[in-house]
């Protein structure tokens, strides 16, 4: 009986083409607008959580107590190499890197007797090979133009400013950690564009041991970075590394504790984009509602012919609901496959956000690391089955108001109208 | 005549089908409440990014001199710093100027550097154009007119050179080929909430920059206007004053990876306000079409007793019409009454920003207020009528074709 329900429900849809398809596009509109607004925004927000957790931060830092609000050069992880290896012993680092970091003023080799320009700057020591990687300090550059034996990348505004280009030669004079002078000419191997604001504005990029032998920081660094596998783990990771013996004494964050500014920023993007989803889904289950209810009101002609040829009232509402259900599967099903579309295209594509207002920029830079607003969406693919889920429960809700009213009809009078 | 027949069958034919009529009307009216929160909301927290972005320094114009914006490069000056100042100081809409000079320079105190971006300042205009420092808190004082080895610092840069107030820093910098030292004393350490602001405080007077450097003139002159939307038209005016040889730029320019975010949402919100009225006018046009039957006869009987189909389209858009403005009123009542909380009450961000108050050099305020005005009247009517009008364009062309003869046949 259900099934002829059914049947006869199918045959409805079929009979009333037109408005089957208007009502399929008002409710695939609707999925495909939630499940693409979804898209930009997990895309959005993973990208700077990849970013934040990528090897700029990584998941963890281990830096001296004070160093974090002092900055100062003498502030130092020591015992370098014996701190590595014991942080390399745990099963769940992926990855460790040294860094060394100090202040100091640049300056273009000049001929004899030729006044030169000094620039303030930020001598920055790195892995060259997890700099050059995928997401690093450097990204992008080639092996072979890396920092190395005294060979140092440029940040690009600092090298407009001091007039120099690759392989010049450079001095940099600051001071060591005890506070006597240090200076040494290094040569510049790059001029870079990094996603990190500082570097791009002051910094000189060099190798952990130049910055170390410039510095007088033997198996010395001011900060460790470490990957682990998934950054969700980064609190795990930082009590794992915390509790190592040669570790005590020193101060480990996770990255959620090192860039509590990001975290806000996400964590306010996430509200902001909660109160955007809900206005879209008001929306679209308002659309998707108010196009059921008229539909199903205008037939009242029809079911009033229905009951008069002695349909049981309960068949007659289980018959509008099946026919919601049917246009909401429907609608549903071909919004997501477009919406699915839509993101998987522009997934590959990015979406310029900044692009929409015409406006050229390289992205914006929180805590000195640059975000670009290029989108590129993601699709979990719960948000498919949220939707799917609240647009069904729509159909049915707001087709069971006119249902029940057309159950209660009087057919004569149902007729008549 | 044909106009007058039509409106008042509109009009009766609306009222016939209470049903259909209620439910279209509110079918748009929950679009356009939904177009006005958002749009109201989004507006308000633009203006007050604006505001915030424009009082953190910025300004809502700021002179330049010719190449600044492409090479970001501070140690450029103004051609002619008191004539830009006189001009900007005379501008109608300007609320303050303020001139700056930058130099990067190496602090030092002990062992202890850090290097930084020195900004001169002309004090008195300083404190009135920049939030960051009318709006901290200052142990010690703010920097006087006439200040000539005082420095004022925030107080994480402090933190990091290990310095108290009335310590003497050593600041090095270079210029014109040579380096140049001189000891400033700390008369202020300023208190912003936010680590990323203090650590780039240190101001010291407009003067001290000037002889530091050698060059005379600043890099800059900030102009802060009493009202916001004027902005396109203070710029032209401005640069109509200025002398040759420096440049009017907008905080758009000055800072576009704010602008390209506040830009980009007003233009998603105005994407997806349009896709919700599309769903809406896709309802009110299957209602329609389910009414197609029971129409078609009306029309065909209209058409039998002499309307023409001209009046018929009239009377369809004139239905349309009537729907789209009473949702729009409808709209307005429902998302005005969220608008005019959200306006009055605001939504507190504070919980996300917690102590720290600044986004990327941006002291922000707290709680963003909505946008409530009289423009919300015109842009829902305006929106709710637009959804109404499209949905109508179906039935309407569909009503032209209706055969009286045979529409009249039918059951």
């Amino acid at each position: 009986m259900t099934l002829t329900t059914a049947r006869i429900a199918w045959r409805n849809l079929g009979r009333n083409r037109k408005r089957t398809v208007l009502a399929v596009t008002a409710i695939a509109l609707g999925q495909l607008v939630v499940v693409f607004v979804n898209g930009m925004m997990t895309g959005m927000t993973g990208q700077m959580l990849n970013v934040i957790t990528g090897p700029l931060v990584g998941h963890v830092q281990v830096h001296h107590p004070d160093w974090t609000e002092e900055r100062a050069t003498d502030l130092t992880i020591d015992d370098l190499d014996a701190v590595l290896k014991e942080i390399e012993s745990l099963p769940a680092v992926e990855e460790v890197h040294p860094r060394v970091y100090c202040g100091a003023l640049v300056a273009p080799k000049s001929k004899p007797g030729e006044a030169s320009d000094a620039e303030a700057a930020m001598v920055v020591g790195v892995d060259p090979e997890a700099a050059i990687a995928q997401g690093g300090t450097l990204d992008g550059l080639a092996a072979d133009k890396a920092p190395g034996e005294h060979r140092v990348a440029v940040g690009d505004v600092l090298a407009n400013r001091l007039g120099i280009e690759e392989g010049q030669e450079i001095a940099v004079i600051g001071q060591d950690r005890d506070g006597f002078p240090a200076a040494d000419l290094y040569t510049v191997s790059a001029v870079v564009r990094s996603g990190v604001d500082l570097i791009n504005s002051m910094g000189v990029v060099m190798s952990v041991s130049d910055a170390q032998t410039l510095l007088a920081l033997p198996n010395k660094a001011h900060e460790l970075v470490i990957r682990g596998g998934d950054p969700q783990d980064a609190d795990a990771l930082a009590e794992a590394v915390g509790g190592l013996e040669g570790l005590s004494g020193y101060e480990v964050l996770s990255w959620r504790e090192a860039k509590p500014e990001l975290v806000r920023i996400i964590d306010m993007k996430a509200y902001i984009d909660l109160i955007f989803l809900v206005i879209v889904f008001i929306a679209a289950s308002a659309g998707i509602a108010n196009t059921m209810m008229m539909s199903t009101f205008e037939r009242m002609h029809e079911f009033g012919m229905l009951l008069a040829l002695g349909t049981n009232p309960r068949r007659l509402v289980r018959l509008i609901l099946i026919e919601a259900v049917i246009l909401g599967v429907i609608g549903v099903a071909v919004g997501s496959a477009l919406g699915v579309g839509i993101v998987w295209i522009t997934g590959q594509t990015g979406i310029d956000y900044a692009a929409i207002s015409g406006i050229k920029t390289d992205g914006i830079a929180f805590d000195g690391i640059l975000f670009s607003y290029v989108i590129y969406p993601q699709i979990p693919v719960r948000h498919i089955f949220y939707g799917l889920i609240a647009v069904i429960l729509t159909s049915i809700v707001s087709s069971l108001w006119p249902a029940a009213l057309a159950a209660r009809l009087e057919p004569a009078e149902a007729m008549r109208s | 005549m044909i106009g007058r027949v039509s409106v008042i069958y509109a009009m009766r034919s609306l009222w016939r089908n209470p049903r259909r009529t209620l439910l279209s009307i509110l079918g748009v009216g929950i679009g356009c409440s939904l177009a006005v929160v958002a749009t109201s909301y989004y507006s308000g927290a633009a203006d007050t990014q604006i505001r915030a972005i424009a009082e953190s320094g910025t300004g809502h114009l700021r002179v330049v001199p010719e190449g600044w914006l492409e090479t970001r490069e501070n140690t450029l000056r103004l051609v002619d710093t008191e004539g830009v100042l006189e001009a900007a100081r005379k501008l109608a809409g300007a609320e303050v100027a303020a001139p700056r000079a930058y130099a990067q320079a190496l602090l030092a105190f002990g062992t202890r550097t850090s290097v930084v971006q020195m900004t001169g300042v002309e004090p008195e205009a300083e404190k009135e154009v920049n939030r960051i420092v009318s709006r901290s808190e200052i142990a010690g004082r703010y920097l006087e007119p006439g200040d000539d080895s005082q420095v004022v610092i925030g107080k994480a840069l402090a933190g990091r050179l290990d310095v108290e107030l009335d310590d003497d820093l050593m600041v090095t910098l270079s210029a014109g080929g040579e380096m140049q030292g001189a000891m400033l004393r700390i008369v202020g350490v300023l208190d912003a909430g936010s680590d990323d602001l203090e650590l780039m405080v240190c101001h010291v007077t407009l003067g001290k920059v000037e002889a530091l450097t050698g060059e005379p003139g600043a890099g800059e002159v900030t102009v802060l206007l009493k009202d916001t939307d004027a902005i396109a038209a203070a710029q032209g005016e401005l640069a109509a004053a200025v002398p040759k040889g420096d440049r009017v730029v907008t905080w758009k320019q000055v800072n576009p990876g704010f602008a390209a975010g506040i830009e980009g949402d007003k233009g998603f919100i105005r994407f997806l306000i349009f896709v919700v009225m599309v769903v809406v006018a896709l309802g009110i046009m299957s209602a329609q079409l389910t009414a197609q039957l029971e129409r078609r006869r009306e029309f065909g009987v209209l058409l039998a007793i002499g309307m023409k189909s001209p009046q018929i389209v009239v009377l369809i858009f004139m239905e349309a019409l009537v729907t789209g403005v009473a949702g729009g009123v409808v709209g307005l009542g429902l998302g005005g009454a969220i608008s005019y909380y959200l306006a009055t009450r605001g939504v507190d961000l504070s919980t996300f920003l917690g102590e720290e108050n600044a986004v990327a050099g941006v002291l922000l305020d707290p709680i963003i207020y909505a946008d409530f005005g009289p423009w919300l009247v015109g842009f829902s009517i305006i929106i709710g009528t637009a959804a109404a009008l499209a949905s109508a364009i179906y039935p309407a062309s569909f009503a032209v074709r209706v055969d009286p003869a045979s529409a009249l046949r039918e059951v």
